[in-house]
């Protein structure tokens, strides 16, 4: 988790932090617009907060003007790191989150892990290797499946398939 | 007392004790699954058994998965539990550069002290303790919140703008659905699925795991550092390590209990604050969130040290301290005991053999944690990442549905792991923001109540600064806030060197 | 070796779920329960009092789940999805699945939840600190008389059964108490017992819970409880107040008529067994029999009682 913006070194201005801070500054007006519908007890704690929100990123603007616009390119680039794999991670997990009350857990779960170990997967595949990783794939599922299912009494949504 | 500790030591009820300890690890080391949901899935179980022979089987699964969830949180930056959430901040780094296993035995060590310290309140001065328990009221609750929210300046390493608006982000989430003080409908977007507002635990697993993951599968490298020759459990150095910070073990220990005792505290509140002064009391506290031993010593002895804790209001007073208290409350009021203050002279016999019994499983967590900690980094580190990186999502999809059963929770767990993903790429970093989501309620309760109760006294100011114990915790917080700057300046002072 | 056979019977229990046991009646495996809170609150516990009855009446285990959320919404709002074949069955509780719906948009209504037997209720009770001045509930309405709003009663939630009774004894009394809302029945407890507030408007469990510990100043029942045979009914002094937490056992609205009536029977026989009963008490609850050809009348009342209660709260918002 190391902090990608603020290092050691010469402090630039930094767009996406601007940017981010007027839409915390955006979140926190719509608070306040909610908070009026709201009874007076229910709407102090969140109108103060949304009030300290917004005090701090504009606090944060314009800090952040202050500093020097960084000379050459914008961000220094990411290095060799993969953005498409960093979505298809996203949309996976997202396609199975949203997925898995409608087809059935297990099966669900069972595709998202073969086709993240895909996403995962550096090293070339050999048919070795894909019956390795698949057939352990099939015991992680199977196994977390049954021990929730069975000996955690979790009842799982079993939709079309199961 | 020695019968009692003969009777905790029959071979059932060590077999309990060390089954109890062996379950509890492991379910407490996969995230989603709760102390609290180990226990209620065990006390049918226990139904058949004597009641103190129940309670040991009970008292070492709700320790054994305290301590379990450190594993996750050192190996996958994921808390467990949420207790181990301060475990992570520094967990984790120690096991990215190759300290894994040293990590690993410098939580069990800590756990076992933390638990022993907590089970021997628990056995030598429960009910006067439990009073502490009774003068923690609305105010005392809120001034507790807001210490908690001091730790913000150290969690905010770069730029406490981002970290005080991280907070603010936080605290809001924590708003979002029916509110116990007033019973407004806040922020749920007409979502029914909002009304029971943002699951913590869910927030927990999304905001500390996606983001590990969704860099996991950005780079060919392996997911943690192997120092070369630092195999095996690394024993001795963890001993010696937990040798010289002995004071910060037990000053963690007795916060860990402290806390125990205020039910609606609990264990992640345990671990924060105790984590919070060791950072303060550390001669080295820029080393915090980079992998400093002291911080993983502070927050294991602590949230180890709340199952103690805990146990004292719930035995004592009736109430329970933590959520796991009260499944196990439930299972001694099936049993037909009844707790109290005359429980420890009518029932003296169960209750100290139970206390005995969570001793020994205490003790047994250090041989039992020691190999299975071994064992889970030795598969993390050797697993392939292509098979780490689906087997981990899946813990999340499947820990973040188990909490309630929800398919939603994982929706909201994944949302919260993306965005949190992004927002710390610009150094907004997560942690601000779990510790708002778990503050935030506690704080606005304490708040609000104690405004009803001061005006309906007509003491509105003294409610909020006519308590001592109020006093005492504000003053902390503000000792907190301003100590490296006092620091600083006694330091200059005693040098005789101007400011430069 | 005990701890070997009780798992292994668990595991035998466990390997029976889905193996078609040979038995001319229903239920002819083991029955789900879903309990829409967390372990360890009230209807856990309920429902694990009754657990080892479904054996003894049905011939078969009870299966405890839990699917909290939404103050027990979550698991209401998806009732009517889960098999109707009498082997699933969801924790109900009143007031929440009447008031509920009637204040938002919660995923179900009223009506869709088919109850088939409302099984006990937990009556709400006036409590305070041992050593409160109060001994009495005339000493508390006497102060509070004279001091309008100084007296404190905490209890759990807005808009809570707690919160109504609330109102409901201030408006009998003619006094004005202050409500101090906590986040469930243990941290409002708590307030009580340290002396941050003046009592509590909680159950007659608390008092079984605290007992020793807290005062009980008047139960809402028609009749004093066995277990607390010195505590007077608000109806004996002057309060037309029965009242508390009630709790049922629904289906799913698939479920045939036929077993509907099954479970409900089964439900009716462990609720007549002498040794539950004793337990109940013992506990603090008050076990009632509202069979399933009976629930209509039962919930059409509540609803009306409740209702009114809602609009003269303004909590009524559809």
């Amino acid at each position: 988790m190391t902090d990608g913006i603020e290092g050691g070194g010469p402090k630039y201005r930094d767009y996406p932090s601007i940017g981010l801070a007027v839409l915390f500054a955006l979140l926190g007006v719509w608070v306040l617009f909610e908070t009026t519908a709201m009874t007076a007890f229910g709407s102090i704690f969140p109108r103060a907060i949304a009030i300290a929100m917004i005090v701090l990123s504009m606090a944060l603007v314009v800090q952040q003007l202050r500093r020097p616009r960084r000379p050459g390119p914008g961000r220094p680039s990411s290095g060799p790191e993969s953005t498409p794999r960093r979505v298809a991670l996203a949309a996976v997990m997202a396609a199975w989150a949203l997925s898995m009350p409608v087809v059935g857990f297990f099966v669900t779960s069972l595709l998202a892990f073969l086709v993240l170990l895909a996403v995962a997967n550096y090293d070339g595949w050999t048919p070795r290797r894909m019956l390795l990783y698949g057939a352990s794939g099939v015991v992680v599922v199977a196994g977390f499946y049954l021990l929730f299912v069975k000996a955690l009494l979790v009842p799982v949504p079993s939709g079309w398939l199961f | 007392m020695l019968d009692f500790l003969a009777q905790a030591l029959t071979p059932f009820n060590l077999t309990l004790a060390l089954v109890g300890v062996v379950l509890g690890t492991v379910i407490g080391a996969l995230p989603g699954l709760s102390a609290t949901m180990a226990v209620a899935v065990l006390v049918p179980f226990t139904f058949a058994m004597d009641p103190a022979s129940g309670l040991i089987a009970l008292g070492a699964i709700y320790t054994g998965a305290i301590y379990g969830g450190a594993f996750a949180a050192i190996l996958v930056n994921t808390p467990g539990t949420p207790s181990a959430i301060a475990t992570t901040f520094d967990g984790y780094p120690m096991a990215r550069r190759g300290d894994g296993s040293l990590a690993v035995t410098l939580a069990t060590l800590s756990s076992v002290t933390g638990g022993l310290v907590g089970a021997v309140f628990l056995l030598l001065l429960a009910p006067p303790l439990a009073k502490v328990a009774l003068a923690f009221g609305p105010p005392e609750y809120f001034w507790l919140a807001v210490f908690g929210l001091t730790l913000i300046s150290a969690l905010s390493t770069g730029n406490m703008l981002k970290g005080l608006i991280g907070a603010c982000f936080g605290l809001l989430l924590s708003m979002v659905g029916v509110a116990v003080v007033g019973g407004d409908i806040r922020f749920t977007l007409e979502s029914q699925t909002l009304l029971g507002g943002i699951n913590v635990i869910a927030a927990l697993i999304g905001l500390y795991c996606i983001p590990v993951l969704i860099d996991l599968v950005a780079t060919p490298d392996p997911h943690l550092k192997v120092a070369a020759g630092a195999g095996g459990f690394r024993l001795a150095e963890a001993a010696r390590l937990a040798w010289r910070s002995k004071v910060n073990l037990l000053r963690s220990s007795v916060i860990g209990t402290l806390v125990g005792i205020l039910p609606g505290a609990g264990g992640s509140i345990a671990a924060l604050v105790s984590y919070s002064e060791a950072r303060r009391s550390s001669k080295r506290p820029e080393r915090f969130g980079q992998g400093e031993p002291d911080g993983i010593m502070a927050t294991e002895s602590a949230n180890n040290a709340t199952v103690g804790g805990g146990f004292i209001p719930t035995l004592v007073l009736g109430i329970p301290g933590t959520p796991p208290d009260a499944v196990i409350l439930g299972a001694l009021l099936v049993q037909g005991i009844r707790t109290g203050p005359t429980l420890f002279v009518q029932q003296g016999s169960i209750v100290y053999t139970f206390i005995f019994g969570l001793l020994i499983a205490t003790v047994l967590m250090l041989p039992t944690g020691l190999v299975l900690g071994r064992y889970a980094y030795q598969s993390i580190v050797s697993i392939p990442k292509a098979v780490l990186v689906p087997t981990v999502a899946f813990m999340t999809v499947i820990g973040s549905y188990a909490i309630q059963n929800s398919p939603s929770d994982v929706v909201i767990m994944w949302a919260l792991g993306v965005m949190g993903w992004g927002l710390n790429r610009f150094g907004f970093s997560p942690s601000p923001i779990v510790l708002g989501l778990i503050l935030g309620q506690i704080a606005e309760q304490g708040f609000v109540q104690a405004y009803l109760i001061g005006n309906a006294t007509g003491n509105v100011a003294g409610m909020y600064f006519g308590r001592p114990i109020s006093l005492a915790i504000l003053a902390l917080a503000l000792l907190t806030l301003f100590y490296p700057w006092l620091s600083d300046r006694w330091r200059r002072r005693r040098r005789g060197t101007p400011d430069d | 070796m005990r701890i070997l056979r009780t798992l292994l019977t668990a595991v035998a229990a466990v390997a029976v779920i889905g193996a078609p046991v040979a038995q001319a009646e229903f239920p002819e495996k083991p029955m789900n329960f879903i309990v829409a809170f967390n372990p360890g609150g009230e209807t856990d516990v309920t429902a694990r009092l009754q657990q080892p009855y479904y054996e003894k009446v049905a011939g078969q285990p009870l299966v405890i789940q839990y699917k909290p959320g939404a103050g027990g919404a979550q698991a209401w709002a998806g009732l009517n999805e889960l098999p109707g074949d009498g082997y699933t069955m969801v924790g109900t509780n009143l007031p929440h699945i009447i008031l509920q719906p009637m204040e938002k948009d919660v995923g179900y209504e009223t009506a869709d939840i088919t109850n088939v037997y409302m099984f006990h209720y937990t009556p709400d009770a006036v409590l305070v600190p041992q050593d409160s001045p109060f001994q009495t509930l005339a000493d508390l309405v006497a102060y509070a008389k004279s001091t309008p709003g100084a007296v404190t009663l905490s209890g759990s939630g807005t808009n809570t059964a707690n919160h109504l009774a609330q109102r409901r004894f201030s408006e009998m009394a003619g006094i004005t108490t202050t409500y101090v809302p906590f986040g469930g029945t243990g941290p409002s407890v708590t307030a009580v017992l340290g002396n941050q507030v003046s009592g509590a408007m909680g159950y007659s469990t608390v008092g079984v819970a605290q007992e020793g510990q807290l005062r009980m100043l008047a139960v809402a029942t028609d009749q004093r409880l066995p277990r607390f045979p010195d505590v007077p009914t608000f109806k004996e002094l002057g309060y037309d107040l029965v009242s508390g937490a009630y709790r049922g056992i629904a289906v799913p609205k698939s479920t045939s008529e036929e077993v509907r009536h099954q479970v409900s029977d089964i439900i009716g026989r462990i609720n007549a067994d002498p040794d539950f009963i004793q337990q109940m008490e013992d506990g603090g609850f008050v076990v009632i029999d509202v069979p399933y050809d009976e629930v209509p009348a039962f919930m059409a009342a509540k609803q009306s009682e409740y209702g009114e209660l809602a609009d003269a709260m303004g909590i009524r918002k559809r």
